[in-house]
């Protein structure tokens, strides 16, 4: 693939401008980030960046070590306990951001879920897409002091793949082998190619974990896991369970920082006390939602800036296809014509979120198909009655039928946007029985088939290899099941080619597929809001986005 | 009085082993898979949720698990966490000290004020006073505790800035020896208060009644008969007739206020038991659960157990039933 041409790229930073102007960032804040944006564009989105710059197998020096330390004390809210240091054996939010500070990946995503460097400075994939070879820094260090080699990410890929129950373990299924050739190349020889490969490793349940210390043990059970070694910015100094988790600055961080001397979690489960625990200085940085109700104030009250974080995720609809109404694609393509998106977002998600039109992220630019024959059937509710008509389901007796809707209500956008779904649909003389459910109960409710509308969320990125997870048969997500075998074979195909170009057009027509079959309706994108107190900068969200991976807290500085 | 003791020992053991199967067989008929939710919600394959549910050890049909849990409960093991994978009494006694401090402190406070409430209270039945601090102790029973949690945040820590907003102690700051403590004291007084000010009417309602009813024995006509002053026949005699009820009721409300107290520690980000139950309980971690659990009813027994001796030893009739 070609480099994207300079029209390109400024048509990207026009339309991304656009989107920032519209979360409030004034065009000098946009001037000062555009560069890095389009930095990390060019560098991230483009594998031919690197295949062309692949510099020879030696490895390439580590970065420039700034000063380590000095800044003082971050305080961050978490939202629970982590159930284990070690972030790879089962899946763990509450280990997600601690674990990124602690544990370096070899390649990592950053905010805009671009893939750049970490451990590894380059790579380049083979012709054929079956080989991936990593060059890595040189010189990085365990925490303990013992060097960090090909070896420790051989041994983490390879306990990744063999324990099936890890997180990661998927992404692996089409690496064969891991070879070594010296201390700091890594190559993946793979089964078939794989484009999703490599953002796959800079996400979820892939930190490179110290050979020397959990080899040949049970990485479960390993007491690393309550006191681990990393070779990340942050060092592993204490952890009170309920209370707190205490890094210290890693004075021999191969990378760029850290700044600050001790990066302190401060756990608060209930988001409207962290909140007041930020307006009184206790805490520096939010990292996750603040009440949604409450940013715009927020955004007013002095002292404090709210980072807006668009990500790669829709609330959608499913529609089951088991049932008798569902099952039925005029009454899917009405249902997704008689839901008020906008009202949704601005009731129910405080008036940020875009709504959906696309059936990808279009935050992931290049996989979203914006086309009008792949839209997101669009709120009218008289077509939307005209198409339960035509499904012949007319109005008697006040309503055309009833739809069963079990939501999950731990997190309060989903109580909301199912109320006002329902009403939607009443309006159309469609009656909705609401079922509230704890997220595990609904979880077992949804598998069970029991159910005519779910609400979802969850990442979509950061690859559209995802799609296979959420409309691919016997995809995880796919309680609904959509099957559609010409889906599945593009999907499938998705996920061989390698060529980015010729990847979109394949999701492309996945995406017009969508539009046809309807089995699901996004509703709106999903937006992260970062509040922290306006003395501190290089947050991962903004500052760091090009630079850092995501939640890092390497380049975050304290004004003195 | 020690065959007394020995009896109701043994009523103890039969009620703990009963709270266990109890306690096994409603957390497994909950909804929820926790293979589901340890390999991943939102990403996890059948394949995954299999391996996971292999390795640990829910594959087992449930009699298998449940005969497995009490042969180690009868080693004295609570066995491992699902979610932690970690020894369950080691999480729990990380949390007792936070759970003790927050819960015992307030449940003492809240049995000293509810009570000389309640027989102030009695004294004047139907008197304004009466009737308002009535109304006050109904007006807290009917307020959830988290609400007010939030709002004690808000005025004290957030307006006037008089304590800390939550946790248990500064994050930025590293105190040690008196200064850690003092810093733990500041942090205890808004969840305490939350706490005291939730349990208060139970102790008020109780020792009112109990006031009310001995005051209107016929001992009391007989006292009054031979002139002896009210205040001394109340805190002589009435007084300490009434005040067995409440003795029984803290007992039984120990036991409940440390799991009942989740909400005042989430709100308050206070690091105790009861947070912890209710992560397990989302994690749908069993052996973590049926720990706390365990531990909750062996703590009450003991409690009741304690009660009944005082019981015993003040009042002759029972040990001698």
């Amino acid at each position: 693939m070609n480099e994207p041409n300079i029209n390109e790229i400024e048509a990207r930073k026009e339309a991304l401008f656009q989107a920032l102007q519209h979360y409030g960032v004034d065009r000098r804040t946009f001037l000062q980030r555009a560069a890095l944006l389009s930095a990390a564009g060019a560098v991230g989105a483009k594998l031919d960046t690197y295949r062309a710059n692949a510099q020879s197998p030696e490895a390439s020096p580590a970065a420039p070590a700034g000063p380590k330390g000095g800044d003082g004390t971050l305080v961050v809210s978490q939202p629970g306990d982590p159930l284990s240091f070690n972030p790879n054996y089962q899946a763990d939010d509450n280990i997600f951001v601690p674990g990124l500070n602690i544990y370096n990946t070899l390649v990592t995503l950053d905010s805009s879920y671009q893939t750049i460097p970490e451990l590894a400075q380059s790579w380049e994939t083979s012709e054929d897409g079956l080989t991936n070879t990593f060059h890595m820094v040189s010189g990085a260090l365990w925490h303990d002091g013992e060097p960090v080699t090909s070896a420790d990410v051989k041994y983490t890929f390879d306990q990744i793949k063999s324990d099936e129950s890890a997180t990661a373990s998927p992404f692996f299924a089409t690496v064969e082998s891991i070879d070594t050739p010296d201390d700091v190349t890594v190559v993946l020889n793979m089964s078939a190619p794989s484009a999703s490969l490599i953002p796959f490793l800079g996400w979820y349940g892939t930190v490179i974990l110290p050979a020397h210390i959990y080899e040949g043990t049970d990485w479960t059970t390993n007491p690393a896991n309550q006191a681990p070694v990393g070779s990340g910015p942050f060092k592993f100094a204490s952890y009170e369970a309920g209370s707190s988790i205490e890094l210290e600055a890693n004075t021999d961080f191969w990378g760029e920082g850290p700044y600050i001397d001790r990066l302190v979690f401060s756990i608060i489960p209930d988001s409207n006390t962290a909140l007041q625990a930020l307006l009184n200085g206790e805490v520096d940085v939010l990292t996750t939602n603040p009440p949604l109700s409450q940013v715009a104030t927020l955004q007013e009250t002095e002292g404090i800036e709210v980072i807006v974080a668009p990500i790669p995720s829709f609330y959608y609809l499913t529609m089951n296809f088991d049932r008798e109404y569902t099952a039925n694609v005029d009454v899917r393509r009405g249902i997704s014509m008689a839901v008020n998106r906008q009202q949704i977002v601005d009731l129910a998600l405080g008036g940020y979120p875009e709504v959906a039109t696309t059936f990808y992220p279009e935050s992931i630019a290049w996989a979203a198909n914006t086309s009008p024959e792949a839209q997101v059937p669009q709120y009218d509710p008289e077509a939307a009655a005209a198409a339960f008509d035509a499904a012949g389901y007319p109005v008697v007796d006040g309503a055309r039928f009833k739809l069963v809707f079990p939501f999950f209500t731990d997190a309060p956008e989903y109580p909301d946007i199912a109320t006002i779904v329902a009403q939607n649909l009443k309006d159309v003389n469609v009656d909705v029985e609401l079922v509230a459910l704890e997220i595990n109960a609904w979880v077992e409710r949804t598998d069970s088939g029991d159910f005519d509308l779910g609400l979802l969320g969850g990442l979509w990125g950061p690859d559209p290899e995802n799609l296979k997870l959420r409309v691919g048969t016997g995809g995880g997500v796919n309680s609904f099941n959509y099957s559609n075998p010409k889906v599945d074979e593009l999907l499938a195909q998705g996920s061989a080619v390698i060529d980015q170009t010729e990847r979109a057009s394949i999701y492309f027509e996945v995406q017009e597929i969508l539009a046809q079959d309807v089995p699901i309706s996004p509703l709106a994108t999903v937006v992260l809001f970062y509040p922290h107190l306006d003395t501190i900068s290089g947050l991962p969200w903004d500052d760091g986005i090009g630079k850092v991976g995501l939640n890092r807290f390497n380049i975050t500085r304290i004004a003195q | 009085m020690g065959r007394y003791i020995g009896r109701q020992i043994l009523t103890i053991v039969p009620t703990i082993l009963l709270s266990v199967v109890i306690n096994f067989m409603l957390l497994h008929a909950a909804p929820g898979d926790p293979a589901r939710i340890y390999a991943g919600r939102d990403t996890a394959t059948p394949e995954q949720v299999e391996a996971m549910r292999k390795s640990l050890g829910l594959d087992q049909s449930l009699p298998v698990q449940f005969v497995n849990y009490v042969e180690q409960l009868l080693h004295g093991n609570l066995g491992k966490s699902q979610a932690y994978r970690q020894p369950v009494f080691d999480l729990i006694m990380n949390r007792m000290p936070a759970t003790l401090l927050l819960t015992f402190t307030s449940a003492v406070i809240a049995f000293v004020v509810g009570v000389l409430l309640g027989a102030w209270a009695a004294r004047r039945s139907n008197s304004k006073a009466d009737i308002g601090v009535s109304f006050f102790n109904y007006a807290l029973f009917s307020i959830p505790s988290f609400w007010l949690g939030l709002i004690f945040i808000v005025i004290f820590a957030s307006r006037l800035g008089w304590f800390p907003t939550s946790g248990m102690r500064t994050a930025r700051a590293d105190y040690t020896g008196l200064d850690d403590w003092l810093d733990v004291g500041r942090h205890l007084i808004l969840p305490m208060l939350t706490l005291t000010l939730v349990q208060i009417p139970i102790f008020y309602r109780v020792t009112r009644a109990s006031v009310a009813e001995q005051q209107s024995e016929a001992y009391m006509q007989t006292f009054r008969a031979t002139g002896m002053p009210e205040d001394r026949i109340f805190r002589k005699y009435a007084l300490r007739n009434a005040i067995l009820p409440p003795v029984t009721v803290f007992g039984l409300n120990l036991g409940y206020v440390v799991t009942g107290a989740a909400l005042v520690e989430i709100v308050f980000a206070w690091p105790g038991i009861g947070r912890l139950a209710l992560d397990a309980v989302y994690k749908r971690d069993y052996p973590l659960l049926l720990g706390i659990y365990l531990i909750l009813a062996v703590a009450v027994s003991l409690c009741i157990l304690l009660t009944d001796v005082v019981y015993a030893w003040l009042d002759p009739r029972i040990r001698l039933r």
